[in-house]
């Protein structure tokens, strides 16, 4: 006899959402860090920094 | 009845902060969709400032709120934040958002610096790109977390199986 109390596990949506989600969080980790990551773009193109852009007006 | 009316209150506070959240994140998206494919040098510099902004006054503390909300919501609710898996799954992609949202905050400000003091490289076309892949990720996973709300699709968490048993 099954026991009628017995937890009848996790539903199929929960370990397809699951899966989905780890595998999206690894591409995005994997391409923010190899390349494409913002690190490599501590100043993005700026002319001047703001600390240098003090006396322009003169 | 005090008790009832706290959990609308809850219950409404969390619905304003999500929705708002979703909708300064296609905002954003239309920001990041104008910036990279505008012609005018002016208009997408002023996209990428005002990413910046909408980034820090509305997208940030909306996130923040809606999690707050969230979590405030289900600890007064029968719903609970461990006994059903949707709360679980949509207590995971909230988080999952608010970490990436506040990894983006630099770059996008940083973005923002250079459209307003500099020129935009080739080289930050990459990182312009990476925004806009990211935005329209961080709508997908906001309007998952919305069906979930809605449907509240079955199944209990083995904590909310032992639960509802102790109740019986």
């Amino acid at each position: 006899m099954a026991d009628s109390s017995a937890y009848p596990g996790r539903p199929r949506w929960v370990k397809i959402l699951g899966i989905i989600t780890l595998a999206l969080a690894v591409v995005f980790v994997v391409v923010h860090l190899a390349g494409g990551g913002f690190h490599h773009h501590g100043h993005l193109g700026a002319e001047t920094p703001p600390a240098t852009n003090q006396n322009t007006g003169n | 009845m005090a008790r009832s009316s706290v959990r609308k209150l809850a219950l409404t506070a969390h619905v304003t902060f999500s929705v708002g959240w979703m909708g300064a994140v296609a905002c954003f998206l239309a920001l990041a969709i104008a910036g990279l494919t505008g012609r005018e040098d002016q208009a997408v510099r002023a996209a990428y400032v005002a990413m910046n902004v909408a980034t820090w006054a509305v997208i940030l503390p909306l996130c923040l709120a809606s999690l707050l909300t969230g979590l405030i919501e289900s600890l007064l609710t029968p719903w609970g934040l461990f006994r059903h898996y949707w709360v679980i799954a949509k207590l995971v992609l909230t988080a999952l958002a608010t970490i990436v949202l506040l990894a983006h905050t630099q770059p996008i400000g940083l973005l923002a610096h250079a459209a307003a003091h500099g020129t935009l490289a080739a080289e930050v076309q990459s990182v312009r790109v990476q925004l806009l892949v990211d935005a329209a990720a961080a709508l997908s996973v906001l309007l998952l977390a919305t069906v979930l709300a809605i449907y509240k699709p079955r199944g209990l968490t083995r904590y909310g199986w032992r639960k509802q048993h102790q109740r019986a």
